[in-house]
């Protein structure tokens, strides 16, 4: 699913954000991603998305080697991706309705399959009720979990989750992680990447440490990580 | 591209329009400004044309031979016209040719030129002449045309030329077609810039909704497509207005010049192009121009704004 061999990222302005990385994620995994911030966790993510390249090494997702891939092939990719964000990145002037149903049409899907899948996965995140309000009506939980149900509405096999708790507040986390969780069941892969270190504990799942660029840790959350961060 | 995501493009073009109505309705003003200068210029071109040809045909260049040339000696001559290159046809006119239209025009009263006081016929009294017609008639070809004649043993140095009005119309017609270019191409790079920072503005304001666009997987084509439609429909919008304006005061100004007919014009007005017979030409060079425009304007800062 992803598979990161050797892999070094260096910015133009001299930045070395990572450092020689290999790591293997494997479909149907659960996996944190952990780490101070500057540790490299965005420029991970980036790498992921292709919104960036790596200085050197070769990044694999979703069968796609990002190294070659061709810029009109990238569309497609993406599409094979569900991304969430901090910042829940929702359309204020769109519903929450279409919100969720913008991923579908700007891929060339049907407008009847678009009215089969939006309400289907609204339901998924428990906002069926919430179809026509605007973001701005809804708390941080519910809209992030809009921008959760938009990511899933293509049905992609990765989700990948940029701090998806940060906005929130903490009793609200543990939902959307419980509905992350429930997600990987149906057999999305999930990658979510967090510095709430409460919040993985709760969890026993794979831990991926990263810190100055390097993994520093890969393992369950009980071997190294706490001690990483009491340290 | 299927049906529905087209609906969905053209929505948004649409939407574009009507939520940056200020720049829209501005880079419309000026689209409709240089379309219509375009189009009054090649109104005023294409009946200048009209009037240029019923001058010319009213007109045309008579070399008179002198009285002792012989018919030998003429066709020679004939030969020496022949060579002058911005001569498009000439014509022997003889001198009873002459005389017969001399009589027609005025009747009776010619007769009695005919003959002097005694009644002794007096032989030929016109000159045989050449009749010239010109390739055009701007005052360079008459000017030289002349003096080439004049090189030729036997032409009457007295050389009749096209009336002074096709000279000026055609001079002016030439003038205009030059000024208006220039005037067209300015405004044209003016509406094709604003046009741009018309789209720049969209492009701005749903940066957010392009980021999302990129990351859910659109296309760049799926992307730019809102803007290119924003920029068409305002050049297509543009166009409708300025047909329908252009059309007004064509008929209002030929109306005017009918019932104001100066002199030399007087020739012209049977042969002013009806705005009916050209109108669908014009509403497709409108409709062509326009949304050529929009498209040119819209490009120019999609390249640069909407990176992958």
């Amino acid at each position: 699913m992803i598979e990161f061999t050797n892999v070094s990222k260096v910015y133009d302005n001299g930045t070395k954000a990572l450092n020689n990385v290999s790591l293997r994620v494997d479909k149907g995994e659960f996996v944190f991603v952990v780490g101070p911030s500057g540790a490299g966790k965005s420029t991970f993510i980036k790498l992921l998305l292709r919104e960036e390249t790596p200085t050197k090494g070769i990044v694999k997702v979703n069968g796609y080697n990002l190294n070659k891939i061709k810029k009109r092939q990238i569309p497609q990719f993406r599409r094979s991706l569900g991304v969430v964000f901090q910042d829940f990145r929702l359309i204020p002037q769109m519903t929450v309705y279409d919100n969720v149903a913008f991923a579908l049409r700007v891929t060339n899907v049907t407008n009847r399959s678009i009215r089969q899948r939006v309400p289907y996965v609204l339901g998924l995140v428990g906002l069926a009720a919430k179809a026509r309000n605007y973001p701005d009506q809804l708390s941080g939980g519910e809209q992030q979990r809009v921008a959760l149900a938009r990511a899933l509405v293509n049905n992609p096999p990765l989700l990948i989750a940029d701090e998806p708790t940060g906005n929130i507040d903490p009793e609200l986390s543990l939902e959307i992680v419980e509905l992350l969780n429930e997600i990987n069941k149906y057999g999305t892969t999930v990658v979510m990447v967090t510095h709430e270190h409460e919040l993985v504990s709760r969890f026993n799942r794979r831990v991926i440490t990263i810190d100055h660029g390097s993994v520093v840790g890969d393992g369950s959350l009980n071997d190294d990580w706490g001690d990483f961060y009491e340290g | 591209m299927k049906g529905s995501s087209m609906g969905y493009l053209l929505k948004t073009g649409f939407k574009n329009v009507y939520m940056n109505r200020l720049m829209s309705f501005a880079s419309i003003g000026v689209l409709v400004a240089c379309l219509m200068l375009i189009g009054s210029a090649v109104l005023l071109s294409l009946n200048m044309q009209v009037i240029v040809g019923a001058v010319e045909d009213e007109n045309e260049m008579v070399a008179f031979l002198n009285m002792d040339v012989s018919d030998e000696q003429a066709k020679q001559i004939g030969e020496e016209i022949k060579n002058i290159p911005e001569i498009e046809e000439y014509y022997f006119y003889s001198s009873e040719e002459a005389w017969a239209e001399e009589q027609k025009k005025w009747g009776a009263a010619s007769a009695m030129v005919e003959v002097d006081v005694d009644g002794n016929d007096l032989g030929p009294i016109l000159p045989d002449a050449y009749r010239i017609k010109l390739k055009d008639v701007s005052q360079t070809t008459l000017d030289s045309v002349e003096q080439q004649l004049l090189e030729i043993d036997g032409i009457d140095p007295d050389i009749r030329t096209p009336s002074e009005e096709a000279t000026i119309l055609s001079d002016l017609e030439r003038a205009i077609s030059t000024v208006g270019g220039v005037i067209v191409i300015i405004l044209a790079v003016v509406s094709v810039v604003i046009i741009a920072n018309t789209i720049k503005i969209t492009i701005f304001s749903r940066r957010k909704e392009i980021s999302i666009m990129r990351l859910v997987g659109a296309t760049n084509t799926f992307i730019k497509m809102p803007f290119i439609i924003e920029g068409m429909l305002i050049g297509l919008i543009s166009a409708l207005i300025a047909f329908g304006g252009l059309w007004v005061a064509y008929n209002y100004a030929t109306q005017f010049i009918m019932t104001n007919p100066s002199s030399w014009l007087e020739i012209a007005i049977g042969r002013l192009i009806n705005f009916k017979d050209i109108a669908h030409y014009m509403l497709a060079g409108f409709a062509i121009g326009g949304c050529g425009l929009g498209i040119i304007g819209s490009n120019l800062f999609i390249r640069r704004h909407l990176k992958v």
